[in-house]
């Protein structure tokens, strides 16, 4: 009996530990397109901005060239891109999605767009605490086919509440203005880089990267993998 | 004896098994906080801090015998660009072009609009 127990424990801690089995997807099953058109220099578009912070877009800017090359993928230098675009009066909004992939093979011989979109990118403070929110679309487009190659989104919450141990109202009154301040202080772009970082390691990898080719069977969480609702 | 021969054969395996050391595929230095201090607060000295940084990082690229990362000899090359060294341009998009074949289309264009730049310059003097 003491040993059916045991048993049936084993069995459901095995099951807790598979249970997410579902959700998960290869690389491959998830990304079959991209493996098959293998994309090597990707043209990220300048970001498109549908959160409350007007600099998000800017900032943003700076974080994702490099991971995208280490990832193995050549990047179009994002600053000349973003200037040629400025100059040749292309839209920085919603309306750039209307552009046709296809136009920037012609422009800059981009095999793939990467559209970007910043859904959130702000501050919330509560009476005894505070967290920092970064939520980002990533869709990869080809100019060949103008095809959905690659797309995931992810949020990311950093709790800012401060840390202080005074109890009673004056502790709870140093610690609202604890978090005021930490929440102020803390930047988005070590955020932004590290929801970039787990976003990316969704990517199959480009022909300059290492594991080119050998990383179909790398399991990724499906439900980012997904369009949004 | 046999086994103690064994053992220590493992224990070596293990102590080993860590240490080929992974070579970094770019040098990408401090770009994105050169980049990021530069649209904070635009100005000459941002910008030329971004400037130096961009060409840092290909000093350590070759020093580490690395290729210069992606887009950073045309990054550079445009900004030699806005400040009318053309020629220093040129040189700056070929060796991009020439590093990374993908970009040829992008580089072609800037090499040809660096070209008349130089040209209307030389002109207005």
């Amino acid at each position: 009996m003491k040993i059916f127990k045991l048993a049936a424990l084993i069995a459901v801690a095995i099951f807790s530990l598979t249970a997410c089995g579902p959700n998960m997807v290869t690389k491959k099953q998830a990304y079959g397109e991209m493996y098959k058109e293998k994309p090597v220099s990707l043209l990220v578009l300048p970001p498109i901005n549908q959160s409350t912070a007007a600099d998000a877009k800017e900032f943003y800017d700076t974080t994702i060239a490099e991971p995208l090359t280490l990832h193995g993928y050549y990047v179009f230098p994002i600053e000349v891109i973003d200037s040629i675009m400025r100059n040749e009066g292309y839209p920085d909004t919603e309306e750039l999605v209307n552009v046709p992939p296809q136009k920037f093979k012609d422009l800059f011989g981009a095999d793939a767009v990467m559209f970007i979109v910043i859904k959130k990118w702000d501050t919330s403070y509560y009476v005894i605490g505070g967290n920092v929110k970064v939520s980002i679309s990533y869709i990869i487009k080809s100019t060949t086919t103008g095809d959905v190659l690659w797309r995931y989104h992810d949020t990311l919450k950093v709790d800012t509440t401060g840390q202080n141990r005074v109890g009673g109202i004056a502790g709870l009154v140093l610690q609202t203005v604890e978090t005021a301040v930490k929440t102020a202080m803390t930047n988005y772009v070590p955020i932004a880089r590290r929801l970039n970082f787990i976003a990316l390691n969704a990517i199959p990898a480009g022909k300059y990267s290492p594991v080119y080719e050998k990383d179909m069977k790398q399991r990724i969480s499906k439900s980012q993998t997904q369009p949004e609702k | 004896m046999k086994k103690l021969v064994l053992m220590f054969l493992i224990v070596a395996f293990f102590a080993v098994g860590c240490a080929p050391k992974v070579k970094p595929m770019y040098y990408w230095g401090n770009y994105s906080q050169t980049l990021y201090s530069m649209k904070k607060n635009p100005g000459d000295k941002t910008t030329a801090a971004h400037q130096a940084c961009l060409v840092q990082i290909i000093k350590d690229s070759e020093a580490h015998n690395t290729r210069v990362p992606p887009g950073v000899y045309g990054e550079l090359g445009f900004m030699c660009m806005q400040e009318k060294k053309d020629q220093d341009a040129i040189k700056y998009f070929k060796t991009e072009e020439t590093t990374y074949p993908e970009s040829s289309v992008l580089m072609e264009k800037l090499i040809a609009s660096a070209k008349s730049d130089e040209k209307s310059d030389s002109e207005q003097k």
